[in-house]
């Protein structure tokens, strides 16, 4: 994708829905769209699926060009060699699950017996086998989900989208799904465009993630860059949780950029670029980066609060601890809850502890 | 095939009804200066003032009677535990099951004075307590008999408003109220009834539009009691001879217009009502006990569906099988003999059997196919959608009458002469129901989530294809139940029918009056049950294919 750029024009004004953005996926690559409501990623989505058409830019598939605003090209969907899961399923009622999954290729010329036999094996890598002349409205929302993978893979195109396809489904069903899709990726071999507003679904599936905040990139990287080093204050909170320390520049030393803050003096890492003297900042660190001791050393920051409250999630406990009016959110991995109003030190490492411009 | 939908759309939704009501003015226009003075200051300006406050009286009390039994039922069925189930799907559909002139030729025949079945009923009753009547009791040739009337076959529209309304109201919303500890009926008056006033409003305007343009219940009712109403009085100043086309032009403008303001205000009042209506997630709220008086408002109901269809169908079935019309029944010599006259042997019915069939045939299978593809081939919710929704819209806006009387005008001499066919007959019935047909494919078109047309799309179907397989067959089920709905409507219809229709080409609605005035009764009786057989079987059909469809598709 080059230089897409689309604005809704509406009553209420102009709605920027892409802004300009580029995107380059390798064969066999499994891309994650990650954004809040109305980033731009459903939109960019569409975009290459043909349902929706940019204003401007182009669209290669498999080096063929698809669609160019300059050249006045738009190929339709059923001519761009790609396949689509939606959110909803969409799977046909009127056609039996078998006819759903053959669907694609007959209509792309394939005669009638071998369609059904590509498509019954389609089902058996879902594990469908049996569900052969079911119809959509007998099979719960996992299995309709499966049947809608096996229809997007029948035809092995070499690109398919997917539109937020587990937020219909109960937490289990969509943990297990997960997997099954990074098997079915990793198997076949097809590249992946995926779209979803949950950060640990990205992290989970993606080979990079696009974080994308109103119409543009806000990050492109592997997840453990996007995870440990956010390039924008907008990353480093969207995805994963963030504490965060106000404060004044007032020097480096080294490698490390001191501020000034309510807690003391903190150091930590510059995350971005032009961060001088003076500048007012934001510190953030991760709460499980945190501990509820006074880890002395040169590497660690150290402060004192009181503790407000912990919550006991079962697997982690998050510590609430007031600190000379900031709130500090420590999570410990397996910890015990602390009783409100002790008087606790929090410790975190400066390695972790990223400065952000205000 | 856009250009196609448009240029179809234009010509049914505007030419179709702008042509033969300019065209109309145009001609009869010298008539019409002329008439403005006979209905002032002329020989008309004595009976006018009694016409119109017949009008005022039957609707008026036709649309009060409607409101009350109507929103008394939605609600039951929407908020008590007296929910009707099924019935409450038939409530509706009785008026077109039983169609109005079917309908009201029944009653007559049970509440005449002198030869009512019920009444003689009610006579040998009273006799037992020792009160001997010659005539009556019950008298349906009065004012109250035409209100009564006109109101049971107004309940529907005010049902099915009041129903959709109750339906969109967030249940939460009253049960915030109960549990604030304000009781059930305090809750229904200063939550509920609040919340659905725009659509009370909009039921009472309908109630309104739909009484002045009805004509079929006055013209059965009004000649024995004596009472015209505005529809009646115009079909009279065009039936005398010669032909009084000025009044009758005149005050066909004015019903026209009249009806127009009043949509014009219920449109004002329906926009306002947006923020009462928050579309919950389905959840039935709780309903309110009743106790006691479950059984007084299910007991309504099934009054109300005996006395739409039942009664009427029982009293034209006693009719028909007698060989000429009285109170005191002969069962040994009932006969078959009506039936066979009107299916078989009696040249008038039994063309207007055949005309009524095939144009309503043809009719349906038109406007259904035109409508349909408006519907799937337009975006739901663009503008294109919103245009075109907007001129189908249009003819229902028109009342029929309005119809007969411009069409008759302007189609009666050159250039298009088309008095006295079949071809008039196919056009008005193509307008007057181009609205219903639109409505049915509307939602059988939007029932279908945008995502089952785009997987099709992207599973390398063309446009064409995924209408064919995908979307036909899906909207097929809501667009066979407007097939049947049109059918129904141009079978049964009788106003325009009664203005376009004569001895050369018949139609049932028209044939019915004309038995009725010339007092061939059990053959009327048996037209109309034959008639209001063929309704209820095809109503039927309608229910069984729409609810097989919803079982399937919803997941």
């Amino acid at each position: 994708m080059r230089n897409l750029t689309k604005v809704y024009r509406t009553r209420r004004g102009d709605h920027v829905a892409l802004d300009n953005v580029s995107l380059e996926i390798a064969n066999g690559e499994f891309v994650v769209l990650l954004g809040p409501s109305g980033c731009g990623k459903t939109t960019l989505l569409r975009c290459i699926a043909g349902l929706e058409e940019p204003d401007s830019g182009e669209i290669y598939i498999n080096g063929r060009l698809v669609f160019s605003s300059a050249q006045k090209i738009f190929l339709p969907p059923e001519k761009r060699e790609l396949n689509m899961v939606f959110q909803s399923y969409a799977l046909w009622p009127h056609l039996s699950v078998i006819e759903n999954v053959a669907y694609p290729l007959r209509n792309g010329g394939t005669e009638g017996r071998v369609s059904l036999e590509r498509a019954r094996e389609a089902l058996g890598l879902m594990g469908l086998e049996a569900y052969g002349s079911a119809y959509p409205g007998q099979l719960s929302g996992g299995q309709q989900q499966r049947v809608a993978l096996a229809r997007a893979v029948v035809s092995g195109d070499g690109l398919v989208l997917f539109d937020e396809p587990l937020s219909n489904l109960d937490a289990k069903v969509r943990d297990r799904l997960r997997v099954e899709l990074l098997s079915l990726q990793e198997r076949i071999g097809f590249s992946a465009v995926y779209v979803t507003h949950d950060q640990m679904e990205a992290l989970a599936l993606a080979d990079r993630i696009a974080v994308m905040d109103i119409g543009r990139f806000a990050q492109v990287g592997t997840p453990v860059e996007i995870y440990d080093t956010p390039h924008s204050r907008y990353v480093a909170q969207f995805v994963g949780s963030a504490n965060e320390i106000e404060g004044e520049v007032v020097g480096t030393e080294g490698a490390w950029v001191k501020v000034m803050t309510p807690l003391g003096e903190i150091a930590g890492v510059a995350a971005e670029d032009g961060i001088a003297t003076g500048q007012r900042v934001i510190l953030i660190v991760r709460p499980e980066h945190c501990v509820i001791n006074s880890t002395d050393g040169a590497s660690f920051n150290v402060a004192e609060g009181v503790l407000e409250r912990s919550l006991y999630l079962g697997s982690l406990v998050q510590h609430m601890v007031k600190v000379a009016e900031t709130e500090i959110t420590v999570s410990v991995s397996g910890g015990e809850p602390l009783e409100s109003g002790a008087k606790v030190p929090v410790s975190f490492a400066k390695n972790r502890t990223r400065v952000f411009r205000m | 095939m856009t250009i196609t939908l448009w240029a179809l759309l234009i010509f049914v939704a505007i030419v179709l009804i702008a042509y033969p009501l300019f065209t109309a003015i145009v001609y009869e226009f010298a008539n019409i200066r002329a008439g403005a003075v006979e209905l002032t200051t002329g020989n008309l300006s004595g009976v006018l003032p009694t016409v119109l406050l017949n009008t005022a009286i039957v609707v008026g009390g036709a649309t009060a009677i409607a409101m009350v039994i109507g929103s008394a039922l939605a609600w039951a069925n929407e908020r008590s535990d007296a929910s009707l189930g099924f019935i409450g799907q038939l409530l509706p559909l009785a008026a077109l099951i039983v169609p109005p002139v079917a309908g009201v030729i029944g009653w007559a025949v049970l509440l005449d004075p002198r030869a009512g079945l019920l009444n003689h009923l009610l006579q040998s009753m009273l006799g037992l307590l020792g009160i001997e009547l010659d005539e009556g009791p019950l008298n349906i040739y009065t004012m109250s008999g035409l209100v009564i009337v006109t109101g049971l076959y107004t309940v529907p529209y005010v049902y099915l408003l009041v129903s959709a309304a109750l339906q969109r109201i967030d249940p939460a919303v009253e049960e915030a109220s109960r549990v604030s500890g304000v009781g059930p009926l305090r809750t229904m008056f200063k939550i509920t009834f609040p919340a659905i006033k725009p659509a009370l409003a909009a039921s009472v305007l309908l109630g309104i539009i739909s009484g002045i343009s009805l004509f079929s219940v006055p013209a059965v009712l009004g000649a024995g009691a004596r009472i015209d109403v505005i529809s009646v009085f115009i079909f009279r100043l065009l039936s005398e001879f010669p032909a009084r086309t000025g009044p009758a032009l005149i005050l066909a403008l004015g019903m026209l217009v009249m009806v127009q303001v009043l949509l014009v205000v219920q449109h004002l009042l329906v926009k306002k009502g947006r923020n009462a209506a928050i579309s919950g997630r389905g959840f039935r709220g709780t309903r309110v006990r009743l106790g006691a008086f479950r059984h007084l408002v299910l007991g309504i109901a099934g009054l109300y569906l005996v006395a739409t269809a039942i009664l009427p169908v029982m009293g034209l079935l006693l009719v028909s099988l007698q060989p000429f019309w009285t109170p005191t029944i002969n069962w040994s010599t009932l006969t078959l003999d009506n039936f066979r006259f009107v299916l078989f042997e009696n040249r008038q019915t039994v063309a207007a059997l055949v005309n009524s069939m095939t144009l309503g045939f043809a009719v349906a299978s038109v406007n259904m196919l035109l409508t349909g593809a408006v519907a799937l081939h337009f975006a739901r919710g663009g503008t294109a959608r919103k245009i075109a929704d907007a001129f189908t819209g249009l003819p229902a806006t028109i009342p029929h009458t309005v119809i007969g009387v411009a069409f008759i005008l302007a189609f009666s001499r050159e250039p298009i002469r088309l008095y006295g066919t079949t071809a008039i007959l196919f056009v008005a019935y193509m307008v007057m129901s181009l609205t219903y047909a639109a409505r049915s494919a509307a939602a059988a078109a939007d029932s279908i989530g945008p995502e089952l047309a785009e997987a099709s799309r992207v599973s390398k179907a063309s446009d064409v294809w995924t209408l064919w397989r995908i979307l036909l067959p899906l909207a097929m089920p809501g667009l066979i139940a407007g097939w049947i709905m049109v059918f129904v409507h141009t079978v049964g219809e009788v106003t325009a029918s009664a203005f376009l229709s004569g001895t050369r080409n018949p139609v049932i609605g028209r044939v019915l009056l004309d038995f009725w005035t010339f007092g061939r009764f059990p053959q009327v009786a048996a037209l109309a049950l034959v008639i209001a057989l063929i309704s209820g079987l095809l109503v039927g059909l309608m229910l069984f294919v729409t609810r097989r469809a919803h079982r399937r598709t919803v997941t």
